[in-house]
């Protein structure tokens, strides 16, 4: 079995996902591993109980939170209003400059 | 027809994530409501990456920011709970990045303005209980701090936040081998610190034998 393979076995006894009396079996089997599982076990456990305790968010947190995004929304709104402005102006430029150069044309031929 | 604010509430994520594309004129209800739903589990893992309450909020602020305006270009909804967690990790491992030096310890008591992790008390403890908490949460999250950001990612997200594999593999970009592989790698980083740290709190964490 390759040392990946004990790896994943490992990791899924130690969270529960393996279990019953054939990987009990195994363990008395590969008693390293049953050692590593107790390693991660210990450390689930105590690090565990961090998962308990609840954050206390930061008072008006999501007023503050809430008002970052509406100012981000109006940012976007107006660069998207000032990127469509400045495509129309480029059109307008476009067809102005087309719109002459016929006549431009036709007057050097004259 | 617009949906009330109760009812939003009750939207599973994925219908949640829809109603958050669908939405137009400037109808910012259901992100408040995806706000409200993931604001303690987005700041609580900004919490435990930066390291303090300060840097949490900023972080937490960036990746809602980012999750608003990816929300529209968000291909598969029913991944919203892994796409947030990837958010907020790499906002707070690039906010890490940027400030090239490792976390602030977090202190056992607030200091200036600093908020404390509050514990949900069905009853109130006794001074020792108290004095007892106190003393290994300061030591889990000193030896958190210490680890790698990496090693501290892996911890965070499937010890603490709980998350199933297949999401801390969407969250990092990682095979599902990988994420095992590394969370393993992480819990004995996280082993070899705390006896370092705080030795007490291992030895207590050992497994009674009968009889002893």
């Amino acid at each position: 079995m390759r040392n990946d393979d004990i790896i994943t076995i490992v990791t899924n006894i130690a969270d529960g996902e393996l279990g019953g009396e054939e990987w009990e079996g195994w363990l008395i089997d590969h008693p390293e591993a049953a050692l590593d599982v107790e390693t991660m076990r210990r450390v689930r456990a105590i690090v565990g109980t961090l998962r308990a305790q609840e954050s206390a968010l930061p008072p008006d947190f999501e007023r503050r939170l809430l008002a970052a995004v509406a100012a981000d929304t109006t940012l976007l709104n107006l660069i998207d209003l000032g990127l469509s402005g400045i495509g129309r102006a480029l059109l307008e430029l476009l067809a102005a400059l087309f719109s002459f150069a016929p006549a431009t044309q036709n007057q050097q031929v004259a | 027809m617009a949906l009330r604010e109760m009812d939003m509430a009750t939207l599973t994520d994925e219908a949640l994530a829809k109603s958050c594309r669908a939405a137009s004129g400037g109808d910012t209800r259901p992100f408040e409501t995806l706000v409200a739903r993931y604001k303690g589990r987005v700041f609580a893992t900004a919490y435990r990456i930066m390291g303090n309450s300060h840097d949490a909020e900023e972080q937490a602020q960036e990746a809602f920011l980012r999750i608003y305006r990816g929300l529209r270009t968000l291909e598969d909804p029913t991944v919203l709970t892994g796409w947030i967690y990837r958010i907020t990790t790499n906002v707070c491992l690039d906010a890490l990045a940027a400030r090239k030096h490792r976390p602030a310890t977090v202190s056992i008591s607030p200091v200036e303005g600093e908020q404390e992790l509050q514990i949900p008390e069905t009853r109130r403890p006794t001074p020792e209980e108290a004095a007892l908490r106190s003393e290994m949460r300061g030591c889990i999250e000193r030896t958190l701090s210490g680890l790698d950001d990496s090693d501290r990612v892996m911890i965070v997200l499937r010890d603490i936040e709980g998350l199933a594999y297949q999401d801390i593999a969407a969250a990092l970009k990682l095979g599902l081998s990988a994420a095992k592989m590394r969370i393993h790698r992480a819990r004995h980083s996280f082993q070899q610190l705390i006896q370092h740290v705080c030795p007490d709190v291992w030895d207590r964490s050992a497994p009674q034998v009968p009889g002893e």
